[in-house]
């Protein structure tokens, strides 16, 4: 076994992700306080008269791996697209923005926090490509979820699902490097053939913890908030290690 | 809603349903379980009518005309409750699966289809009503204000009809509340009689009704009307039972009541008959007994009162219209042609009775 290759061990990129967070704060400083807007999003929706699909925690007997494409902060509160329907204009406003801003934050973040641990300048087209690709994920399948009946009767899929996610783990960082979305996506499938078991390793983990503590009422986006700091911190560890260069 | 009002006592007071005969304005076929109990009540509001069956069908209450159907199964009739958030209402209905809040418009229609329905889910799936020998059925929701009232298996759970969270939950096993004054009162077998302030949930009311234990509650304007294990008795705001109705001919169990003028109207089972009986809610004397039974599968069915006439569905089938005054029978509708199982209660809006029966949904008017 090479250096390299012991060095994309699980506890190896989690410690990589550890050293590299500590050395940029505001890397973590940044998705905390985007955690923290979309608690108080989330406070005022709960309180509001616009319903909302909550968050269904550990405390609800769901276990799930919370550990989406791009670097996200999970929000208790959001509000379905049907809900929205005949609101009346204040409401809908209200709910609407609210939805747009915290969602702004958290790609503003999320893109800042990769850019400073992978030492690099964002760029405009790269915070767009990835804020774009954010909002696409958003309203499609993003997130891991496995759990209960669904495991026995979703295998094949779920591992279908789990294997593209692993593979996909630099994604978010080769975005901020400022790569197309194509050759973003090919060069993090081809760099991480080989260290499934590692980034299998990593993805249950910040999934579980992301999930742990997204399950804690009010503060819940606050603890997504870090472990999307961890999350970014093996994105830009993953690509560091693997070493490619970008290529635009 | 079911039962009328949010107190539940099933009288129109503004309605001239048909008095001397009835024939159809409309009719239009519904799909309902065929089945040996009664279908549940259309409800009329904002110029529709939601009936509730394999389907919820929505039509124009003026022509029948179908405006929209949304594939949700129901056993209990929806209720419409004004939502703050909204420029429109939520239409609440219920199900095994427990409540959902649904734009009682129908959502957004494109190329003729309605998309987005749904404005909330809420409840509990794992709490239901079931009665003995029959199939599982949840209580109707209750509206008052901009809140739904949902009793199922053990709880009684406020609901915000704008963002279909929960505002209070009891641990109470009732059935249909009922609500005056801001107070929901509900009757807690065997307990007693409970209230709670609509808006907070706390405690407000607690008695036991001296003469038995107590299965559902109507709220009267000085009275609550409690049927219990034996009959009917009246209970004061207070908590003090004031009368009893309860002849030792004449047994009943669950089925709600009807209280209009001063007048409880209900269904009893006689020794070898059910009948209809009228009680003064003044002292508890019987006022007539009409052998027009209401329909007692699987409870009796509670009559509707406009204009001096009791609107039941009958054992025997159909629709009966039955003199408020001495009870005689004034007409009797879809006796014959009944082959869905009994007509469901009531629902008295302006001059129109609507009901679904054979099948269909029926709005009938005077001749």
């Amino acid at each position: 076994m090479t250096e390299e290759d012991s060095s994309l061990s699980t506890t190896g990129l989690l410690a990589d992700a550890r050293d590299r967070l500590a050395a940029n704060p505001a890397a973590s400083v940044a998705l905390l306080l985007a955690g923290a807007l979309v608690a108080g999003a989330d406070w005022y929706l709960l309180r509001s008269p616009v319903p909302t699909a909550g968050y269904e925690g550990i405390q609800d007997g769901r276990v799930t791996v919370a550990f989406e494409f791009v670097v996200s902060v999970v929000s208790r509160a959001t509000v379905p697209p049907s809900a929205l329907l005949h609101l009346k204009s204040r409401w809908l406003a209200t709910a609407v923005g609210l939805e747009l801003v915290a969602f702004l934050a958290v790609v503003a973040a999320s893109a800042f926090a990769l850019s400073r641990l992978l030492e690099t300048r964002l760029t405009l087209p790269a915070l767009a490509r990835y804020g774009l690709v954010a909002a696409l994920l958003g309203v499609g399948v993003g997130r891991v979820d496995f759990e209960g009946g669904a495991v026995l009767i979703g295998i094949p899929l779920i591992v279908a699902f789990l294997v593209v996610t692993v593979r996909l783990v630099p994604f978010p960082g080769r975005l901020v490097l400022g790569e197309s979305v194509g050759t973003a996506l090919r060069r993090s499938w081809t760099e991480t053939r080989g260290h499934g078991w590692s980034l299998f390793g990593v993805v249950l983990v910040v999934g579980l913890a992301n999930h742990l503590l997204a399950s804690a009422p009010l503060a819940g986006p606050v603890g997504s908030g870090a472990m999307a700091a961890v999350h970014a911190g093996v994105v830009a560890a993953v690509i560091r290690r693997t070493g490619g260069e970008t290529q635009l | 809603m079911a039962q009328h009002d949010p107190a539940g006592r099933n009288h129109a007071p503004s309605a001239t349903p048909p008095k001397d005969g009835a024939a159809v304005r409309w009719k239009r076929e519904i799909d309902i379980d065929r089945g040996f109990g009664y279908a549940p009540t259309p409800i009329v509001a904002e110029g529709r009518v939601y009936a509730a069956g394999r389907e919820l069908l929505v039509l124009d209450a003026e022509t029948g005309a179908v405006e929209f159907r949304v594939a949700r199964r129901s056993r209990t009739p929806p209720a419409v409750a004004s939502a703050r958030a909204y420029r429109s209402p939520t239409l609440a209905v219920t199900s095994s699966r427990g409540v959902t809040g649904l734009h009682a418009n129908g959502g957004l229609r494109i190329l003729g289809s309605h998309l987005g329905v749904t404005r909330w889910k809420g409840g509990d799936s794992d709490r239901q009503t079931a009665f003995f020998g029959a199939e599982p059925q949840t209580s109707p929701p209750v509206v008052a204000g901009g809140t739904i009232l949902v009793a199922a298996t053990d709880e009684l759970r406020a609901i915000d009809a704008s963002s279909g969270k929960t505002r209070w939950r009891k641990d109470v096993d009732t059935r249909r509340p009922a609500v005056h004054r801001g107070t929901v009162y509900a009757a807690e077998y065997p307990g007693g009689v409970r209230g709670y302030d609509l808006e907070t949930g706390e405690d407000r009311f607690d008695a036991e009704v001296d003469v038995a234990p107590p299965l559902s509650v109507t709220a009267g304007p000085d009275q609550l009307v409690v049927a219990t294990d034996d009959g009917l008795a009246g209970l004061s705001y207070d908590g003090e039972t004031r009368w009893e109705f309860a002849p030792e001919e004449f047994s009943r169990d669950y089925g709600a009541v009807a209280l209009a003028e001063g007048v409880a109207y209900a269904g009893f089972r006689g020794e070898d008959d059910s009948y209809l009986v009228a009680v003064d809610a003044a002292d508890g004397s019987e006022r007539w007994r009409s052998e027009t039974a209401p329909e007692e599968t699987p409870q009796f069915a509670p009559p509707s009162v406009a204009d001096g006439v009791v609107y039941v569905p009958t054992e025997d089938g159909g629709m009966a219209a039955v003199d408020a005054g001495d009870g005689h029978l004034r007409w009797q509708f879809g006796k014959d042609a009944d082959t869905h199982g009994p007509w469901s209660p009531a629902a008295l809006v302006g001059e129109t009775l609507y009901a679904i029966g054979d099948g269909h949904v029926y709005a009938l008017e005077e001749p």
